[in-house]
């Protein structure tokens, strides 16, 4: 290659919570040469995401202590000396060559000594009748509009999704103005011995808030129903009407409960997914969990990887939240730092310690969390076969069946066969979905349905971007 | 200066905790679309009740917003002639054009 | 140790589950023959399955290619016509979608050398029927009004295009089930005997198949499987790569572009994407077991696309795949019975995914009727065979 290669002694790949705490913990430890590299056009990711330009916060209390949280780390990142870019999408890897892409025209490349994979996390995509009408959106995608946008997504919405998140959600939106017009949560209403362990161990200030939420939508009569799902979405050519069935634990639906509610926008919370592909894409061993993110590297005490000198931290490992994956951060920052040898092994392992006892809590914390709003199997028994399942493609439930009902197991054989995951989404909208289709005709539970294959591009890249320097061997490929 | 938000885009933009930019005008499919910098082409777009953004290219079925953060693809639109790009990740500018996308867009 | 488990015997075991064996099948059990494919593990997996399915029906030249290429492979020209003919007809045989769009086939210079390699190439075709013509600039442009500006000139053949490599095996596999060929999946051949009765007890671990002959279908693994009966079978295997855009307008109309000097096949599939291929060199990835593309082919890659036909400098590149290609050092396919190993025959063709077909046809007519519709003398395995001393 002709272009120059950078060369950094830590690449950290997101510019969310865990990648800017890893960042401040890297350089404070005096690692030489940090670099972070976000694809947003600001720092923050998804969760501490910012105004665009030309907003300008004038109620700092009104912007939410998300917000102010985020801004404290961005802050802190911006002093800390890092190298940050931004506008830049992240291609390929090869050992630890980075392949990226800056403000979608020029194509550079880093070699790091260690890498810190931050990538996080997006929202679970739920396939149901009629899911892919105008009008429904993700509740990561109603956050940003109302958060950050500050526009109301549509006049009546639905809120349909599971946990507190999706209920401290819906309070935030109606706050802000939306008109709510119910809340659909898919588990049962949490036992009062439940909400009790989860007092004790979580932490204070979310409790709290979680709390103020439920108040407050109650005071403004925000019909709030447990173990409802949402089975289908109506309309011509954009949402008109939902329909919402009881289910029982497994969130399976129970006949003859469906009732309908006139809405505009539906917001579909039914939790999140890990953006698992680059680590996937580098070779780590990875695990399967679906009630944290479905396929995620495994990692060591310290977040190390199964490939050495990559580590993995955050919601992209793992769905933990912001503050979980900000202790991440500083543990993976800490200890690539470690074994970067700008720390010694006992100032490490002692700062390390430190950030250790406050993952350990919120750990508990989550489990807790997570048995109180299990990802109940019924959830992807929803659609029919007029699904569509490959929104990029526009394949239903139908077209997957058949090549399913031929024998075939391997998702990336049914990419082969019926293109369903080779759109631009690149598979991210439809791969657990298949999965769990498999999984259901196979019988087998879905961690032995084989992951998609992850191949550079990991992330679509402009052909002009990739093209603008004449290669060195353009005329000598290879014969035949 | 604060802008009276309430009144602008029929009461969907928020007004609580932030002062918006200087607002800029661009189309969409020829109708004048109202926008404030620093929102996406979405938002405004969302903001003036079109949901629609694109017609997809085998079953001609209706298709809008839907992952807000530049992951699904949905969202795509045309931009002074360019096809297939995302609404939610482009930031709205004056005097663009932006039209529904048509299947993969048309030849230029 | 137990006794390996016999799996059966078919009058005809095909080693190789890839376009070239699945063809052989279909024509072999078409013809009334009791046939058996093995494959190591599923069919269509490897070269066959990875391709940029371009459909190489004009002579395959570059300018590093040794001197006298076109005179090592001037007797596959008549072969690429039959294949051409072949082509034209093999979804209504077949019954079966596989994607075949034949809108023509451009080949592009920048260059007066480049211009000089095409003029020499199209001479061979046309001695051999393949009937393509000279273009110059402005009528080019009229044929492919896609190209960027650092074309010069270049050539046409009607008969050309592409097809999907995902469909054409898996349909003659389909084919020649409805047969009675019997396909084994997962079952990698380790080694080759000869029986007492003349046959061949063919292993695959654990389990042994039993046939009267056997076809060496293998591909870029022909040399492995000639090992296994003592034959110099010299074709050599490499990693190479495609990659794919989103979906785009329209503008290639279904033609094949290819660069005579740069790495460059070029095509647009009918849902817009363009699929870029070239024989830019991956490499095997030993963690995850398989070709994967490397950063340079990608970018190189992108580069002459780009410059060739400017729409694609527009699109975005969203996916990228290893694949195989392969060769021998005449260029030329390996075709029929060896003489030294009687009753083992191979069916290997360089650009395999282009001439499965027409490879398998008339293998199978030769074996059924000791002719074939082209000579198979230039393709002969013997031609490897070790001189007397």
């Amino acid at each position: 290659m002709t272009g120059s290669i950078e060369k950094k002694d830590l690449v950290i790949i997101g510019g969310g919570p865990a990648g800017m705490a890893a960042a401040v913990e890297a350089r404070r430890a005096g690692v030489e040469s940090v670099c972070i590299l976000d694809e947003g056009i600001s720092l923050g990711g998804q969760v501490y995401r910012r105004f665009g330009p030309g907003f300008t916060v004038s109620d700092q209390h009104a912007a939410g202590h998300e917000f102010r949280a985020g801004q404290t780390l961005i802050d802190e990142v911006m002093a800390s000396g890092a190298d940050i870019r931004t506008s830049t999408v992240v291609w390929g890897i090869w050992d630890k060559r980075i392949a990226f892409v800056r403000d979608d025209v020029s194509a550079s490349t880093i070699e790091a000594r260690a890498i810190i994979i931050a990538t996080g996390a997006r929202d679970r995509p739920v396939a149901i009748p009629g899911w892919t009408l105008p009008g429904v959106i993700t509740a990561g995608a109603a956050k940003t509009m109302v958060a950050i946008q500050r526009v109301l997504p549509g006049r009546r919405i639905l809120m349909a999704g599971s946990g507190p998140l999706a209920l401290a959600f819906s309070a935030q939106l109606q706050a802000l103005g939306a008109n709510i017009v119910e809340v659909a949560e898919a588990a049962p209403a949490p036992r009062s011995l439940s909400l009790a362990k989860l007092f004790m161990e979580g932490d204070l200030e979310t409790m709290i808030d979680a709390a103020r939420y439920r108040t407050k939508l109650m005071i403004s009569r925000v019909p709030l129903s447990y173990s409802t799902i949402i089975v289908r979405i109506e309309g011509g050519d954009e949402v008109q009407r939902a329909v919402l069935a009881r289910v029982d634990r497994d969130w399976r639906v129970v006949p003859g409960s469906e009732r309908t509610v006139e809405v505009d926008t539906v917001v579909l919370g039914y939790g999140l997914e890990s953006s698992s592909e680059l680590s996937r894409l580098i070779g780590c061993k990875l695990s399967y969990d679906r009630q944290r993110g479905g396929w995620i590297p495994e990692r060591d005490a310290e977040l190390r990887t199964s490939v050495p000198g990559v580590f993995a931290a955050g919601d992209g490992s793992g769905i933990g939240g912001a503050k979980h994956a900000e202790a991440e951060g500083r543990v993976a920052g800490i200890a690539a730092a470690g074994d970067l040898g700008a720390l010694g092994a006992g100032e490490a392992n002692s700062r390390i310690a430190v950030v250790h006892a406050r993952l350990m809590r919120m750990d508990r914390f989550l489990t807790t969390l997570n048995q109180l709003y299990l990802v109940g199997p019924g959830l992807f028994e929803l659609a029919t076969d007029e699904t569509v399942i490959c929104r990029c493609e526009e394949r239903t439930v139908a077209d997957l069946d058949a090549i399913i009902a031929d024998g075939v197991r391997d998702p990336n054989i049914v990419r082969a066969l019926s293109r369903i995951g080779m759109g631009r989404c690149q598979g991210r909208n439809c791969a657990s979905n298949v999965a769990a289709a498999i999984a259901r005709r196979a019988n087998c539970p879905p961690e032995l349905v084989a992951p998609l294959s992850v191949r550079p591009p990991i992330k679509p890249v402009p052909v002009a971007a990739l093209a603008e320097e004449r290669p060195q061997s353009a005329s000598e490929t290879v014969t035949s | 200066m604060a802008m009276d938000d309430m009144t602008i885009g029929l009461r969907v933009r928020v007004k609580a905790g932030v002062t918006r930019g200087e607002r800029l005008s661009f189309t969409f499919d020829g109708k004048p679309i109202t926008a404030f910098r620093g929102e996406s082409v979405a938002a405004a777009l969302l903001a003036a009740g079109e949901r629609t953004l694109r017609i997809t290219a085998q079953k001609g079925a209706a298709r809008g917003v839907f992952c807000g953060m530049g992951v699904c693809y949905d969202c795509m639109v045309v931009i002074d002639g360019e096809p297939s790009r995302r609404a939610c990740t482009t930031l709205a500018t004056e005097g663009m054009e932006v039209e529904t996308l048509v299947g993969y867009g048309a030849s230029r | 140790m137990s006794a390996p488990t016999d799996l059966g015997r078919a009058d005809v075991a095909i080693i190789g589950g890839g376009l070239m064996g699945c063809a052989t099948a279909y024509y072999l059990a078409k013809g009334g023959v009791d046939v058996a494919l093995i494959d190591r593990t599923e069919i269509n997996r490897e070269a066959s399955g990875a391709n940029a399915g371009s459909l190489h029906l004009q002579v395959y030249i570059h300018p590093h290619f040794p001197d006298d290429w076109i005179d090592r492979i001037r007797p596959t020209i008549v072969l690429m016509r039959e294949a051409a003919k072949g082509w034209a007809t093999i979804e209504a045989e077949l019954d079966a979608d596989c994607g075949v769009r034949l809108g023509g086939g451009v080949w592009v210079a920048e260059s007066p050398e480049e211009m000089a390699l095409i003029e020499k190439k199209v001479a061979a075709e046309r001695a051999g029927g393949v009937m393509s013509e000279i273009v110059m600039s402005n009528e080019l442009r009229s044929i492919a009004p896609y190209l960027g500006e650092h074309v010069i000139g270049g050539s046409f053949f009607k008969g050309e295009g592409f097809a999907n490599p995902l469909l054409v095996a898996p349909a003659h596999a389909r084919a020649a089930k409805r047969y009675g060929a019997r396909f084994f999946t997962n079952a990698p051949v380790t080694g080759i005997t000869r029986e007492s009765s003349g046959g061949f007890s063919i292993s695959t671990g654990r389990a042994v198949f039993r046939a009267s002959r056997v076809v060496a279908a293998a591909g870029a693994w022909t040399a492995e499987l000639g090992r296994m009966v003592g034959l110099r079978l010299p074709v050599e295997g490499h990693a190479i790569q495609v990659q794919v855009t989103d979906g785009r307008p329209l503008v290639m109309l279904d033609h094949l572009l290819q660069h005579v000097g740069l790495g460059l096949t070029l095509k647009q599939s009918p849902n817009g994407t363009f699929i870029l291929g070239g024989g830019w060199p991956a490499y095997y990835d030993r963690q995850q077991q398989r070709n994967t593309p490397l950063q340079n082919s990608m970018m190189g890659n992108a580069w002459v696309a780009a410059r060739t036909v400017p729409a694609v400098g527009e699109a975005q590149l969203v996916r990228a795949w290893g694949g195989v290609g392969s060769g021998t050092p005449d260029g030329r396919p390996i075709l029929g019975e060896s003489s030294q190993v009687k009753g083992f025959y191979v069916c290997y063709a360089p650009l395999g995914f282009t001439m499965g077909p027409i490879c398998g046809r008339i293998l199978a007519e030769h074996f059924l009727t000791g002719e074939a519709t082209v000579p198979l003398a230039p393709f002969t395995p013997d031609r490897f065979l070790e001189q007397a001393s």
